[in-house]
């Protein structure tokens, strides 16, 4: 005999109910975490593909790879690799110690990746987490999986005041060695001015020695004679004088415009740095700009995802890739 | 069973259901979908920074995508686009062979009798193709060729309904201006402005108005000329279209000079040599200048 009467009808079945409910908890527990998995992409089959770096800073395991602004996969793993034993066409150049990164790609999307793509090193946008880029190739051939991926590390802005600081270095030395080589006493431009200079003494003494002639002209023919014959022996030597400047200066500005040549083309290479600094800079300020476009855009992703939701998605059509306009008479 | 049991029970089904009701294949495919809008996207943002290079590859790419599914008509559109690239990196030719592709795949399409569903969107995309086939006939300056393809277009616009119906009226009045048959470049023109009013395509209304000018130009109505370029004009300043603003004032120059005024046809010239220059309009500054140049009267 129970402690308590069961006089309550409520209490009828009671076991029974509790039964029932546990069961249906269960089975939809189970079909809430089938689901979550599923979505998760947890059991999609990935293809590893890899490159090698010479430092593995910014890049972590775990880290985005992104397609045209979709998650593919992330990076599964860096090893330390010794780049001796490695297979030339892969190395990029990289020798001694450098890192391999490992792709884990979802299997699905290695068809959009052709096997000359290149992996990008950068932020999402400026303020934002890094991520591997992959840019797809244009060749036909797609890229499997183990296969070697070129890795290309963007420029950033401390690189390109680097290599501005190296050109503008490059550009005082080479500014400093024109100097030196016009103020360099043995040097040949001094030469030239030192024969130049000799020439025009020679030419007052010429003068002098012409004006003596002619006041001494009624003198003895043969003091004139005499005078007469110093004075072309001074005059062969000036234009002897002359030839020797001439020739020092045929020589020695070439070379001289040759040292402002050099010194002209690095300050290309530094407009040119400049110029690159300031598409970069180009770049990133309208991205800066183009964060509240983001938000827009991240509102866009959350439509996306309530789209692909079963049973919104059902009566969604498919979206279609807008054709490009082209006018009646585009001037070219 | 009570309201309770069968809510329990529901609440259970519905969250199980979605395993059951939309399996990861289908997912898959709504993804793929994805990915090749994302690269036509991707492709049109570089075209609009003038990147067409980068905008050719992802189209090319969104054209194989498009493949992989079967989809006939995204194909034949991701197609024509890299075409459209290809004729603003000035490789008419290549873009020639890729129009004959997509008008390949129209064909077999065609033989196996698709249904009605991919019927519209097929037309229209054919619509754009043989449109720009037409356009890159007209730019090479073969008119009849141009008229002709011009006349497809406008078959396979109307079957789809399509809404760029003036733009096609333009290319036909530009094929009939190149053959010399200005009577019926402005009728086409006429038919033109009138479509692209309807369509909301300024930018086609304002081609309208240029070719009635070029038409009454041809036709030697240098009145006409000078009011219709004038209308041009006051579009393409509102659209702020560089090239066209300079065409717009060369036409006037022209246009001035036929009326025998030599001063403010030079003045419209040398506006038309400054607009065209700092657009960065190279050919239309060349005929400026070329038009300076030359003694007044020729």
């Amino acid at each position: 005999m129970s402690f308590y009467a069961h006089t309550d009808r409520r209490f009828k079945g009671m076991e029974l109910r509790v039964g029932l409910f546990a069961v249906v908890s269960l089975l939809g527990g189970a079909a809430l975490l089938a689901y979550v998995v599923n979505r998760s992409d947890f059991f999609s089959p990935t293809s590893a593909i890899y490159f090698y770096v010479k430092s593995g800073e910014g890049i972590k395991e775990g880290m985005p790879v992104k397609l045209s602004g979709f998650s593919i996969g992330s990076v599964k793993k860096q090893d330390l690799t010794d780049m001796s034993a490695v297979e030339k066409a892969h190395s990029a150049g990289l020798k001694g110690l450098a890192v391999k990164v490992t792709l884990d790609i979802k299997t699905r999307y290695m068809d959009w990746i052709p096997n000359d793509s290149k992996a990008f090193l950068r932020k999402e946008n400026v303020i934002g987490d890094q991520i591997i880029e992959i840019i797809p190739g244009a060749s036909p051939v797609i890229m499997k999986a183990k296969e070697h991926i070129i890795f290309a590390k963007e420029k950033t802005l401390n690189d390109y005041f680097a290599d501005i600081t190296e050109e503008v270095k490059k550009v005082q030395e080479q500014a400093g060695e024109t100097i030196d080589y016009v103020n360099d006493p043995k040097g040949e431009i001094k030469k030239a001015l030192d024969n130049f200079h000799k020439f025009t003494v020679g030419l007052v003494e010429t003068r002098e020695k012409i004006t003596h002639a002619f006041v001494t002209m009624d003198s003895t023919l043969g003091t004139v004679n005499e005078q007469v014959l110093d004075l072309s022996l001074k005059a062969n030597k000036a234009v002897e004088d002359l030839n020797m400047a001439l020739a020092t200066t045929n020589t020695s500005l070439p070379r001289t415009f040759g040292k402002i040549d050099e010194s002209l083309e690095a300050i290309n290479r530094l407009v040119e740095e400049m110029q690159k600094l300031v598409t970069v800079m180009g770049r990133d300020l309208p991205e800066m700009a183009a964060a509240g476009m983001d938000v827009t855009q991240d509102a866009g992703a959350v439509m996306d995802s309530l789209k692909n939701t079963w049973p919104i998605s059902r009566n969604i059509k498919p979206a279609q890739g807008a054709p490009m306009e082209m006018e009646s008479h585009e001037p070219r | 069973m009570n309201p309770g049991k069968m809510a329990a029970l529901a609440l259970a089904l519905a969250l199980a259901a979605p395993n059951w009701a939309w399996p990861a294949e289908n997912r898959q495919a709504m993804e793929r979908e994805a990915v090749a809008v994302g690269l036509s996207r991707k492709a049109a943002e570089a075209a609009r920074r003038k990147a067409h290079q980068r905008a050719l590859a992802l189209h090319q790419m969104a054209a194989r995508a498009r493949a992989a599914m079967d989809d006939a008509s995204g194909a034949i559109v991701e197609i024509h686009n890299c075409a459209v690239d290809l004729v603003r990196l000035n490789r008419p030719q290549e873009a020639m062979e890729k129009i004959n592709s997509a008008l390949e795949i129209y064909e077999e399409e065609k033989k196996l009798q698709m249904g009605r569903d991919r019927e519209k969107p097929m037309q229209e995309a054919m619509a754009r193709v043989t449109l720009l086939r037409a356009i890159i006939l007209a730019d090479q300056g073969q008119a009849n060729e141009a008229g002709q393809w011009a006349g497809k277009a406008m078959e396979y616009c109307r079957k789809a309904d399509c809404l760029f119906k003036g733009r096609i009226l333009n290319l036909q009045g530009r094929a009939a201006l190149l053959a010399g048959d200005h009577k019926q470049a402005a009728s086409a023109a006429r038919e033109a402005l009138e479509a692209s009013g309807k369509e909301g395509d300024e930018v086609e209304s304002a081609n309208a108005a240029r070719i009635m000018a070029q038409a009454a130009e041809a036709g030697g109505e240098g009145k006409k000329a000078y009011a219709e370029y004038k209308k041009a004009l006051v579009m393409d300043r509102a659209l702020k279209m560089g090239p066209k603003i300079a065409m717009d004032l060369m036409g006037l120059a022209r246009a001035s000079a036929m009326e025998g005024n030599q001063e403010r046809a030079r003045i419209f010239a040398k506006k038309a040599l400054a607009v065209a220059e700092a657009a960065d309009y190279q050919a239309g500054a060349e005929a400026a200048r070329a038009w300076l140049e030359k003694p007044a009267g020729e």
